[in-house]
């Protein structure tokens, strides 16, 4: 068994491999050579107790007590590494407005989100405003609040393209850093759009990430972030009955954006 | 025509509201048999369905099983959330009128199940005691025995679940009919298929795939509709498509939870499975709880969010995930683990493993869908 990237090259000897849908690679037909041989949706099915790295009080019937509840789309230029929030209705809000970079340029304007609210835009069995009021109900009922945050391991050098920060087993820094933010161990920096790391309050020991590249992801793109307020907005307005709350923080925000000036 | 009330008694099956839902069901199907399964079922299946070339040997304790090449994905303008209350449409959830929907479902599923074993499949989407236990158990049927299997390695499966539920009643209703795929006009204009959650009767009515989260209908069908649904209407809970991890520093003892949501390709699993650089693996160390779906509830004796997985295994993209970059990834799917099965890579029958009969039975039906 073989999945496309499970070895940088696929099997050389390609005697009785057949791909995803039965045919063998042998006799595939010459158009058909540089077909991905296994689909993208290719999977497994395994037990928890297979993971490496399982908690060993996965199957504890109370569960587990939630320190943070973090947000993380793919966005290239606007997002930092990670931005804290400890305002219920501001973490709320940012599920809200949580996106991806459209796939394909021809499917929006350069820029825009495809926005997937808390991740949940497939699976989503109610309305959106009532979904909002129920996520303020539900967390603001614990006396002890998590805290939110916004992740972004793809932020992108305008110049070459390439991603500025390593990302994979490095995305623990940014967690621990918020996690100490929580426990009153750092204070952060504060921003229009939430706090994020000030400089030399990341772990950094082992990382291969230059000055200018972690510069890059510690900082704000005011005027990038005045357009996304826009395009947030219209967002909202599709979804009936949002609660005040959640509008009182998107003008939070945008006027603290406008402040920035 | 299956004997219902024979078949559940003599796999103990007493619920008497189980036992009227599978009869109208296998009436309505036309389904041969009735099976029910329990997770110690999983040798004997898997043993049939080698036999039948469903699934294949890929060493030892890994299977290989083959989708129907215009099955390959969720199909989300197919899949619909009924209700019987107008007042429930939403920008995103495909809302539809709950007595328009059953009946269209009943005529796509009525004696689709002619000649099938149709599986009862009693399960629990969540650790048993759990506090939100009675959102969390259903009885999937379907006449496929490869999601019977997957059922069985995703959640927890076995008739007490819902024998000895404490409202008797209390069960999401979960009923898989594959059809016939090879005539359900995948993607165009006469598509046939159907994905509906009626969430205000607690019923998933699914036809026409086998693949992933469209046949298993505990995981996102019930895991994140039907509960997101349960969660609103009882006030009660969050179900949400998010992972959650644990984060323990090894020289304070404390131990952190973290949750969160992602959109696909926005590197979620690998999140969830993350191992600690290096350099900080001396002090930390992160724990896999689910990288999927999340529950949260806030509980009242100390005022904090708690948060489960409902699942209690896991279902995973194998491309992609590459082993330098994340070892905790790919040694999951690799070698040295049992009772895995990989569907649509790449597979090249174990030498030796494959004989006779099923091979050849396979290799038809692989003629059959190239």
């Amino acid at each position: 068994m073989w999945w496309e990237g499970r070895t940088p090259a696929p099997p050389a000897d390609v005697a009785g491999w057949r791909d995803w849908t039965g045919t063998l690679i042998s006799e595939r037909p010459a158009e058909d050579a540089d077909a991905p041989w296994a689909h993208p949706n290719s999977r497994f099915t395994t037990a928890l107790a297979n993971v490496p790295n399982v908690a060993p009080d996965f199957d504890d019937p109370r569960g587990v007590p939630i320190d943070a509840i973090i947000f993380g789309g793919r966005t290239r230029d606007r997002e930092p590494l990670i931005r804290a929030i400890t305002d219920l209705a501001e973490g709320v809000y940012d599920g809200l407005t949580l996106g991806a970079e459209a796939t394909f340029a021809a499917e929006g304007v350069e820029g825009l989100l495809r926005y997937d609210p808390m991740s949940m835009r497939p699976f989503m069995s109610y309305p959106e405003g009532a979904y909002a009021a129920h996520w303020l109900k539900v967390i603001g009922s614990a006396a002890s609040q998590p805290i939110f945050a916004h992740v972004n391991w793809f932020r992108r050098d305008p110049g070459d393209g390439h991603y500025l920060w390593p990302g994979y087993r490095d995305n623990l820094r940014p967690l621990l850093w918020l996690l100490r933010l929580k426990e009153g161990e750092v204070r952060g920096r504060q921003t229009p759009v939430g706090i994020i790391p000030a400089k030399d309050e990341l772990d950094l020991d082992g990382i291969a990430a230059t000055p200018e590249e972690l510069k890059t992801i510690l900082s704000i793109d005011t005027p990038r972030w005045k357009q996304e307020i826009k395009h947030r907005e219209r967002h909202l307005e599709q979804f009936a009955g949002l609660p005040e709350e959640i509008w009182q923080a998107h003008r939070r925000v945008a006027a603290a954006l406008h402040r920035a000036d | 025509m299956a004997d219902v009330h024979a078949a559940l008694g003599g796999a103990g099956l007493r619920n008497v509201h189980v036992r009227e839902y599978v009869r109208h069901w296998a009436e309505l199907t036309g389904a041969a048999q009735i099976e029910v399964i329990s997770a110690s079922d999983d040798a004997r299946l898997i043993g049939e369905a080698l036999a039948e070339g469903e699934i294949l040997p890929a060493g030892e304790g890994r299977y290989y099983s083959r989708s129907y090449v215009k099955d390959t994905a969720r199909s989300e303008e197919r899949t619909v959330v009924a209700t019987s209350n107008p007042a429930d449409k939403g920008v995103y959830n495909n809302w539809r009128p709950a007595g328009q929907m059953r009946p269209l479902l009943e005529e796509r599923m009525r004696g689709a199940s002619a000649g099938k074993t149709m599986y009862v499949v009693p399960y629990l989407m969540a650790p048993a005691g759990s506090p939100l236990e009675r959102y969390a158990a259903g009885v999937e049927l379907t006449d496929c025995r490869t999601v019977a299997l997957h059922m069985i390695r995703m959640a927890r499966v076995g008739v007490h679940y819902i024998d000895n539920l404490a409202d008797q009643n209390s069960f999401v209703r979960a009923v898989h009919v594959t059809g016939d795929l090879e005539k359900l006009g995948q993607g165009t204009p006469s598509d046939q298929r159907y994905f509906v959650t009626i969430a205000d009767e607690r019923t998933i009515l699914h036809f026409g795939s086998s693949y992933g989260g469209n046949a298993l209908l505990g995981k996102i069908a019930h895991g994140l509709r039907q509960a997101a649904y349960d969660g609103w209407a009882s006030g009660e809970f969050l179900a949400e498509q998010f992972m959650l991890i644990g984060i323990a520093d090894k020289l304070t003892g404390k131990r952190y939870h973290v949750c969160g949501g992602f959109p696909s390709a926005s590197g979620k699993t690998n999140l969830a499975m993350m191992l600690a650089p290096d350099a900080l693996a001396g002090r930390y160390r992160v724990d896999f709880y689910g990288d999927d779906i999340a529950w949260l509830r806030a509980d009242p004796d100390d005022g904090k969010i708690y948060a489960i997985n409902p699942r209690v295994r896991r279902v995973r993209r194998g491309q992609g995930h590459q082993r330098g970059h994340q070892p905790g990834c790919t040694r999951v799917g690799g070698t040295g683990h049992r009772h895995a099965i990989h569907q649509r890579c790449l597979q090249r029958p174990h030498p030796g493993g494959v004989v006779g009969g099923p091979h050849a039975r396979a290799a038809r039906r692989r003629r059959r869908l190239a």
